[in-house]
């Protein structure tokens, strides 16, 4: 089994500190980066095709060449970690930094390095309490070893790091949310363009990165564009943490080549659990749209999945098996979706309870003919018009799950009442 | 220009727009919500949902909200196109899941943005059938009730309140759908705009309170274009009256002055026509004690029409006539208009105001004294740094895009005054000065001061792109002359001088004595009569001289609407109409002429006064309209009063009077049938080309100086005065009303040093004296709006303000009572010490009955 980003994760002791990172290698990409120019660095990681791990697959080069050229741009520059982790069924980055705080604390000064920027900022779920003190201590031993502050390296390039805590909505976790979260303002989205790398944290050139797409930049650096690209198996570069929950008998995360299919994942989680039948997957967070047993074999990357219809979103996949009521599940997803929303625009603010209404009311038994057709109506209307993703996101499960699970949304409405219950 | 596709026509649009104002400039229809052409686009309710194309080959298209979308050359969008119009329809029975169907009961219904989008949109049929949200609702002061089940969530509320008047007490709190909109716990709404809540709400969750004791919808309502009463910028208004009843006013968009908004005096200051004079007619009293009289002095009175004072300074003479202003404040009146005619500095419009990026402010507090200055001021400062965002290529109407690439710049605001002004807030830097060393303080930035603030104002002023000296005749003849000096030292730099009262500058330039020397010319005997045009002389001298005045005048004829301590001195009063009963024009400080149109006819036969002073002499006009041609003939700076505003013979373009009342008007055969059963004649209306009844042209008139109210078909708010723009947002069709009189003629302003220091008498060295300044406060202190209901529940208690250091050195303490001689009169007040006055003075609200007689600052001995 192939382990770049996993490859310091073990439980022995002592090996999430920077001792153990160093003497397996740790910071030597660093190293190197200062000795390269930020543009070289910006254009290995283009090459590298390494994309956004938070759920979108933008190109991580791309955007950071976002605040090119930096003659004249405004100062200070900002790198935003998002670390907010609120995606249903998504547990990749914690697994990633309570194991191995310092390659995400190298990506970030790499990044930060690229991008000339002065500041770093590691936006952690408030729930993430003990990440952010193994992070708060890998943040002062790199200070400590003059790999972060004033003049790293003798570079005479200044960066500081600092861990804010979000004050916890899913909307915090928006490329844009989260900027007006770290400026004290409600986490709602920012219009693009203009694009972060033009007008983003204090309206200065900011780059927000997930926690896996910047504990890969270490490697890219390190090893170079074409071996990160030669890691994926199918078009897509480098490997991928690929999680798992729902009633399988070992629920957790893999690192995999890019592009393993929700087979070899179901085989690595054991299975399902004894007495539940695989029924269809959410594959990568409650943002995507349901596959089904016929799909498993999909290669789990951004292109493929695309072409099926389908998205790789954050690779954490959430199983639905046969016992569980499906509506009852949309329900809970829409009712997540509806709490979430930050009030901003109509469609998501309004659209959305109505949806976890109709939902709600079929689950109970108090469906209508009709109702299919509403929600898919309202769906439709919803998802692509809103000011940013979230209601995009709400509707890709659930206009998928209607049409997936349609005969148990009319068996409800028929009998009245969940048949599962 | 750059030409845009909009469902395959053509149309040129104005360079910056986007596409919502491409749509509306061209007089098409797109419904909308969040967008304000005041405030730009957001995006968030996602109502003005086009299909726009990538170019000519492109069929399929995607949905765009247009008011987020640039008008580039080549634009290319579809309103008409089916998804596009379903998906609008879809956001309005969004809104209306929880909005309530309370239209009838709702203050709102009748010219409510949110019916007008939801008929516009087709939404007709309800298909939610699960509960509504509801919210408690808040106290927010006597001027607005709050209902918040009402609200679409639209934002508008809080980004007028807190982006663009700055008040910090009012926010949106919560998220998802239970969003609100309000203040962290029930209280008065802080800011001084908070009446324009209602205006931008584009439903009923803020709407006007005053107007909710007598409630009448926009289509009774009986509407004429007017000018506010309430200081010297003169907003454009729109009053609205039914029964003959005042009922709200409402801003009368003019592009050249207020905009779209109104301050809270201007807004609710019309209660004091509640409470008005209706005493017998004297008019055979007063034509016999002219008879009689040996010698006629006549007062005229900066609130009185430049029509009724003019016919006064002909019924007395001009050698008789004063202007009715204190002495302070004529000759610095007198000071402004020398100044305005040399033209040693640009002089701006309330409009030209907001672009400025430099701004030093002198002398005045332009929160109390003429508070949409306060508001264009932050406008101005606010844009200022607007070049930042369009660097990176954010377009100006991108408003949060704008904030966010500012993050909090602002231009540069400089302000030296006696006390700490609202607008310290927003200042770079403040000094709060004794008011003679204002203007020593403006001659340190003129003459180039080596350091100091002067010398980095200086400095800032000259990098300025629009620099910008404001000051007041409040502030005195002197200051004016140094920010005059000020700003003609700086290339480019512009002047705004606020004037006190609606027509304080067009009674100066009538000209004639000071109040002081009409005074005069009664106690000396020359004259024994006195007229007094609208006008509380209490107000404008010291107790003890007005007390003289009235012993020594043997008849004091009063015209006037108002019970007054004048009108009690009165030996003959004459009742007269209120200006919401008669027509007129106004100057404003910047000697914009402006005409207001009576919304009602006169009441019980109380005439307007230019009509009763006719009667008291041996004139002919038929109309006030005789009185401003005999004016322009006779002083040509006044024949722009003549071109401001059409008179009575003027028609529309279809030959008819304008309407005042709307086509809907109900109960017009029936309305006055609990008095009799015949259906009265409409009463007619000779004076103007307005008719008071709902005879007459609906549609938006050729003149823009004669709109009585902003309605369009499908448009029964005011949003309806994008029908009515050139550009919506910008100038009106024909022109924003108003015809400025002065131009600068580049004579020499006359510098009488020896007679400016006459205003600023010194304290002397003595220890117990020390200035006595009174200050403007927006509610108090304006003599019309104070006597209102709702204003008047707003106007702070009397107290006499002075510095720690001041209070310590003539032992007077916080709480303590002051008695502070001055003038011959003694006045006593609460003392409040704090640091927020300058050293050396003690500052008393002015213009309240406890201050009468603190006319100007003047030297006090404290008691």
């Amino acid at each position: 089994m192939i382990r770049v980003l996993t490859r310091n994760i073990s439980r022995a002791p002592g090996a999430v500190w920077i001792d153990a990172y160093e003497a397996n290698g740790g910071y030597d990409a660093l190293k190197k980066a200062v000795s390269m120019a930020p543009d070289d660095v910006i254009k290995i990681v283009k090459d590298s095709r390494l994309r956004g791990r938070g759920g979108a697959g933008f190109p991580t080069g791309l955007k950071w060449s976002s605040v090119l050229p930096l003659e004249g741009s405004a100062r200070p520059r900002y790198i935003a970690c998002n670390f907010d982790e609120m995606e249903p069924g998504t547990f990749k980055d914690r697994f990633l930094v309570d194991g191995d705080p310092h390659q995400l604390v190298e990506g970030m000064i790499i990044a930060g390095w690229s991008c000339r920027a002065d500041m770093g900022y590691i936006f952690i779920r408030d729930e993430y309490k003990i990440t952010r003190q193994i992070l708060k201590r890998a943040i002062a031993e790199a200070e400590n070893k003059g790999l972060l502050g004033e003049n790293i390296l003798d570079s005479g390039w200044s960066y500081r790091i600092f861990v804010h805590a979000s004050a916890g909505r899913y909307m915090a976790g928006e490329e844009t949310g989260l900027i007006n979260a770290l400026e004290g303002r409600p986490a709602m989205p920012r219009s693009k363009p203009p694009y972060p790398g033009t007008s983003g944290l204090w309206g200065k050139p900011t780059v927000v990165n997930n926690v896996e797409t910047l504990s890969c930049i270490p490697h890219i650096v390190q090893h170079g564009a074409e071996w990160f690209a030669s890691l994926g198996k199918a078009k897509d570069a480098g490997t991928k943490i690929y999680g798992i929950s729902g009633n399988v008998s070992r629920p957790g995360c893999w690192e995999l080549p890019m592009g393993s299919t929700l087979h070899e994942l179901l085989d690595l989680a054991g299975g399902m659990r004894d007495g539940f039948k695989f029924r269809a997957a959410l594959p990568g967070g409650a943002s995507t749209m349901f596959m089904d047993a016929l799909q498993l074999d999909i290669p789990l990357d951004y292109d493929a999945l695309k072409d099926a219809a389908l998205m790789l979103g954050t690779g954490t996949a959430i199983i639905v098996d046969d016992r569980a009521c499906p509506v009852g599940l949309l329900a809970n997803l829409a009712m997540f979706y509806a709490r979430e929303s930050c009030g901003w625009c109509t469609p998501c603010r309004e659209g959305l309870p109505w949806v976890e209404k109709l939902l709600r009311a079929i689950d109970d038994g108090d469906g209508r003919a009709g109702d299919i057709e509403l929600l898919l109506d309202l769906i439709k209307n919803i998802g692509p018009n809103t000011y940013c993703a979230l209601a995009a996101g709400a509707s890709f499960p659930i206009e998928s799950g209607i049409k997936m699970f349609k005969s148990d949304f009319e068996e409800h409405i028929a009998q009245g009442k969940c048949p599962y219950r | 220009m750059p030409t845009v596709i909009i469902d395959g026509i053509e149309y040129e649009v104005e360079q910056g727009r986007n596409m919502l104002e491409a749509v509306l400039d061209n007089g098409l229809d797109l419904p909308y919500f969040c967008w304000h052409p005041a405030m730009g686009s957001v995006g968030a309710c996602r109502l003005c949902a086009v299909r726009l194309y990538r170019d000519e080959s492109d069929t399929q298209g995607k949905i765009a909200m247009a008011c987020m979308t640039p008008a580039n050359d080549g634009t290319r969008i579809s309103i008409q196109d089916p998804e596009a119009t379903e998906f609008r329809r879809c956001v309005v029975e969004w809104l209306m899941t929880n909005h309530p169907h309370d239209c009838p009961v709702c203050d709102e219904g009748g010219h409510c943005h949110l019916q007008d989008m939801t008929t516009m949109c087709g939404q007709t049929y309800r298909r939610f059938r699960f509960k509504k949200r509801t919210y408690t609702n808040q106290y927010l002061g006597p001027f607005l009730t709050h209902e918040m089940n009402r609200c679409i969530q639209c934002y508008r509320c809080v980004r007028f309140y807190r982006d663009l008047a700055g008040g910090r007490d009012f926010n949106v709190f919560g998220s998802r759908n239970r969003i609100y909109f309000g203040r962290q716990r029930d209280g008065v709404l802080e800011s001084e705009f908070s009446g324009n809540l209602a205006e931008v709400c584009p439903t009923g969750v803020f709407t006007d309170k005053t107007s909710a004791r007598h409630y009448t919808r926009k289509w009774d309502l009986r509407t004429a274009p007017s000018v506010c009463i309430h200081c010297g910028l003169g907003c454009n208004t729109i009053p609205g009256s039914r029964y003959n009843k005042m009922r709200r006013i409402e801003g009368r968009f003019n592009g050249d002055v207020n905009g779209y908004f109104l301050c809270d005096r201007g807004r609710y200051g019309y209660e004091f026509s509640y409470d008005t004079i209706r005493s017998e007619n004297a008019i055979d009293d007063a034509q016999n004690a002219l008879k009689e009289a040996k010698g006629v002095v006549g007062i005229g009175s900066p609130r009185a029409s430049l029509e009724s004072n003019y016919a006064l300074q002909k019924l007395v003479g001009v050698e008789h006539f004063s202007a009715g202003l204190s002495e302070f404040e004529q000759e610095a009146a007198e000071q402004y208009l020398s100044v305005f005619k040399s033209g040693t500095a640009q002089m701006l419009s309330l409009a030209e105001v907001e672009l400025a990026d430099v701004v030093v402010v002198l002398g005045i507090d332009p929160t109390g004294e003429a508070p949409m200055l306060d508001f264009a001021i932050r406008q101005a400062m606010r844009k200022a740094p607007m070049e930042v965002a369009r660097k990176l290529n954010i377009p100006d109407w991108d408003a949060n895009a704008v904030i966010n690439a500012l993050n909090g710049a602002k231009g540069k605001l400089y302000i030296a005054a006696p006390w700490s002004i609202k607008l310290q807030e927003i200042a770079t830097e403040a000094i709060n000065v004794t008011p003679a060393n204002v203007a020593v303080f403006a001659r340190d930035i003129s003459r180039g001061a080596v350091d100091g603030l002067a010398s980095g104002i200086s400095t800032e002023l000259a990098k300025a792109k629009k620099p910008l000296v404001v000051t007041g005749i409040s502030a005195g003849a002197d200051t004016i002359l140094a920010a005059s000096e000020l700003a003609g030292s700086i290339p480019g730099c512009g002047l705004f001088v606020t004037a006190p009262e609606a027509n304080t500058l067009g009674v100066a330039m009538l000209g004639g004595q000071s109040i002081r020397q009409a005074v005069d010319t009664i106690e000396s005997g020359q004259a024994d009569t006195l007229i007094v045009l609208e006008n509380d002389l209490a107000r404008r001298m010291s107790s003890p001289a007005f007390a003289s005045l009235v012993e020594n005048v043997k008849n004091m004829i009063v015209l006037d609407c108002i019970e007054t301590q004048t009108t009690r001195a009165a030996t003959t009063i004459l009742p007269v109409a209120t200006f919401f009963n008669s027509d007129g024009a106004f100057v404003n400080n910047e000697s914009r002429a402006q005409r207001y149109y009576a919304v009602d006819p006169p009441v019980e036969d109380i005439p307007a006064a230019w009509s009763r002073i006719r009667d008291l002499g041996d004139f002919t006009w038929a109309g006030y309209e005789d009185i401003l041609r005999e004016l322009a003939a006779d002083r040509p700076e006044f024949a722009g009063t003549l071109e401001a505003a059409p008179f009575a013979d003027w028609r529309s373009t279809a030959n008819r009077k304008i309407a005042r009342e709307t086509h809907r008007s109900s109960g017009r055969t029936s309305k006055d049938a609990n008095r009799t059963m015949r259906e009265p004649q409409p009463p007619d209306d000779a004076q103007t080309p307005l008719a008071f009844s709902m005879e007459g042209d609906q549609n938006p008139p050729a003149s823009s100086a004669v709109i009585p109210r902003f309605w369009w078909p499908g448009w029964n708010s005011n949003a309806a005065s994008n029908k009515y723009q050139k550009e919506v947002g910008a100038e009106l069709h024909g022109g924003n009303p108003g015809v400025r009189l002065l131009t600068a003629s580049g004579s020499e302003p006359e510098a009488d040093r020896d007679k400016a220091s006459v205003s600023y008498p010194q304290p002397a060295g003595e220890s117990k004296e020390i200035w006595l300044i009174p200050r403007p406060y927006i509610f108090g202190s304006e003599e019309l709006s104070r006597r209102g209901i709702a204003i008047g529940e707003l106007i702070p208690p009397p107290e006499a303000a002075i510095h720690p250091q001041s209070a310590q050195k003539l032992g007077l303490t916080d709480g303590g009572t002051a008695e502070l001689d001055f003038d011959g009169q003694t006045i006593s007040l609460p003392i409040r010490v704090e640091e927020s006055v300058a050293v050396g003075v003690i500052v008393v609200p002015m213009g309240f009955p406890e201050t009468y007689g603190v006319t100007s600052p003047t030297v006090a001995r404290v008691k």
